[in-house]
Parts: structure tokens; C-alpha cells; sequence
């Protein structure tokens, strides 16, 4: 079945990081109380990007000099409305700090990171599902330290099935770069970074919406939008 | 009589289209402007004289707090309520020394109207 929607329009997409941006404040609420300093965010960015390509430029920026915290998630609600995956990005040495900072050598880093995924990435993941109205399951939060190119790209891979419905198969790769991306090929990824005033502890936040099934996810946003403004 | 200005500044287009929706329905006597960022926030404050100012906090180039101590220089007795899902307790403090309030998001009626209420009591 084809659809005619390819993308969001613009107040669609302010929704969505609207509502990012309202789980990112509260996230950054209740991490600046349990440092005791202020907790400094970015505005939001926004895109939709051919998958592989987002993933792999995320991969190299982080490399193995971060740890990562994943939570994946599906709505459960509305016959996976959305789905994709919650990163958290912590430089090892800001890390080294949370940990030192919350627990000394009571609980370990993966731990530490594991309650801060939790706190940062299920307000985020709430705030989406609120806005539009659905539920959604996450999983429990992975902790991967060191090795966050790796997981990313793994993750690419897994989910990454473009099938040969659209008869790329056997084109050219000029051929192959003028054909519009199927809608599996790519994802919605909405970005924020944040950091203390101190300087001394810094991360991103990354949700890559998965667009498989973005006519339903474009449902969900239209009527977020109609309610909201026109109520 | 002639309306009393309110003007909103928030980068969500969204969040804009949402308070014009209270004001339509629920603010009859208020005109309300609208600003996108500080500098146009700041464009259209210039010798317009405003009863009430709704400032998100987190939007590119100039903050919501620096927008607002700018705002009272400009207009001091304005009524100025500073936006955001992210309530820290530095930047309460520093809202407090500037004399401005907060309203969380999500916004609705209901805080505006409690707002508004501030400005008359």
C-alpha cells in the first residue's frame, strides 16, 4: 500500500520537538537537582535523514570515547504508531564525574548511567507519547561503555532491511542516489546536548524516530495539533 | 477603551498558536503580539507600550531571562513570566532578583489567567 505523505510539515514537526523539549526540561530539572548546579541546554534540533548515513556520522563523533545508554521503545497503544531507539551520550570523563559525584564507589559507572538514561530518556519518551496521545513500551535501559560506534552501527544494521520492492536492485548508484529513500531508509532524529555550568559534565540526548510507519505517526501528530490549537 | 498588549516570544510555532488560542477565547480585552526570538521580541517592545510578556527560556541566540532583563529596561513596570519545563532552582533564583515569574509548561488558560490576576492584584 503506498502512501502520498513523505514528511511532516513544519507545525507537525514543532510538535514533535515541542515535546521533546518539554521531557528534556523536566529530564534537566531533576538532573540539575541531583548535582546541585544548573544544567545548561541546547534548542532542540531536528531532521529527517536517510538512516544509515545519521547513524554512521553519529557513530563517528562519539567513537569509543563515550559510553552510551539505550532505550528503544514502541507504542503499544495505536499498533506501533512509532517506534525507534532513545541514546544517551556520556564522555567517559564526565562519567568518571556523575559517578564520583552520586555515589562514590557505593554503585557502579554502569549503574550511575543506567538511572541517568532512565531519568533523561524516559522523560523524553513520555513527553512524546502525552503530546500525542498514545503509550509507549521502552525497554529497559542498555549501558554500553566504550562503545558506542559499535552499538550504533549494529543497530543500523539489525533494522536497516530496505527491501528490493523498490527496484533498486541491480540499478546503477546514479540511478540509486535519484530515487527518493523508501520510508524504512530513514528516520526522524531530534538532538540536544547539555551541559553544567561548571563545564565539568556535558552528554547528548539523540531520539532517531523510526518513519516505517510514518503515516500513522502523522495521524497521531495532526490530531495533536488540531487539539491543541483549534481544541 | 483600548485593549491591553501582552506579547508572547517562544521559537515553537506551535507554543505561539497555542497562547493565541487562550487569548482568542479567553482574553477578549487583550491584544496579543507575537515574537519568534529576543531580537524580534525586542523589535516589537520598542515604543509599544505592554501590560504582559510570556518568554519561553530555551530558544536560539538570546536566552528568556537576558531577553527579559532587557525588556525592563526598556519597560519597566512590565509583567514579564518566564516559560519553561525547565525549572532550576539558580534560575528561579535569578527570576526572583529580576522580579519576573514562572509559568510551567505545558502553558494553558488556567496559568495565564493566574498571571494576569498578578498583574491586577
Amino acid at each position: 500500500m503506498g502512501t502520498r505523505i513523505e514528511t511532516m510539515d513544519a507545525i507537525e514537526l514543532d510538535l514533535l520537538a515541542e515535546a521533546f523539549n518539554l521531557g528534556l526540561g523536566k529530564g534537566s530539572a531533576a538532573l540539575s537537582e541531583l548535582l546541585g548546579e544548573e544544567v545548561q541546554v541546547t534548542v532542540p534540533s531536528l531532521q529527517i535523514l536517510p538512516k544509515r548515513p545519521a547513524i554512521d556520522q553519529c557513530a563517528k563523533r562519539f567513537d569509543t570515547e563515550a559510553h552510551t545508554v539505550r532505550q528503544a521503545f514502541v507504542d503499544t497503544k495505536n499498533a506501533s504508531t512509532f517506534s525507534g531507539d532513545a541514546f544517551l551520550f556520556i564522555p567517559q570523563a564526565s562519567s568518571k564525574i556523575l559517578s564520583r559525584l552520586l555515589s562514590g564507589s557505593e554503585v557502579s559507572e554502569a549503574e550511575i548511567l543506567a538511572e541517568l538514561g532512565n531519568l533523561i530518556l524516559h522523560s523524553c519518551l513520555s513527553s512524546l507519547a502525552d503530546m500525542i496521545e498514545t503509550e509507549l513500551d521502552s525497554c529497559l535501559p542498555e549501558v554500553h561503555l566504550n562503545r558506542t560506534s559499535d552499538i550504533l552501527i549494529e543497530i543500523a544494521r539489525n533494522k536497516n532491511r530496505c527491501t528490493g520492492a523498490t527496484g533498486v536492485e541491480g540499478a546503477t548508484q546514479k540511478e540509486n542516489q535519484r530515487r527518493p529513500l523508501p520510508l524504512q531508509d530513514r528516520v526522524l532524529q531530534m538532538g540536544v546536548q547539555f551541559k553544567t555550568l561548571s563545564r565539568e559534565i556535558s552528554g547528548e540526548v539523540m531520539l532517531f524516530l523510526d518513519l516505517s510507519q510514518l503515516p500513522n505517526l502523522t495521524v497521531r501528530v495532526r490530531d495533536a495539533v488540531h487539539r491543541l490549537v483549534f481544541g | 477603551m483600548e485593549k491591553k498588549k501582552a506579547l508572547i516570544v517562544d521559537d515553537s510555532s506551535l507554543a505561539r498558536m497555542m497562547v493565541r488560542k487562550f487569548f482568542t477565547e479567553g482574553f477578549k480585552d487583550w491584544d496579543l503580539l507575537e515574537a519568534k526570538d529576543a531580537l524580534e521580541a525586542l523589535e516589537k517592545a520598542e515604543g509599544l507600550p505592554l501590560q504582559l510578556a510570556l518568554v519561553d527560556f530555551n530558544m536560539p541566540g538570546m536566552n528568556g531571562i537576558d531577553l527579559a532583563e532587557k525588556l525592563l529596561e526598556k519597560q519597566p513596570g512590565l509583567s514579564i513570566h518566564l516559560v519553561t519545563a525547565n525549572i532550576q532552582e539558580r534560575m528561579q533564583l535569578r527570576a526572583e532578583s529580576i522580579g519576573i515569574g514562572f509559568i510551567k509548561k505545558p502553558i494553558s488558560q488556567e496559568k495565564i489567567s493566574d498571571a494576569m490576576q498578578r498583574l491586577s492584584g
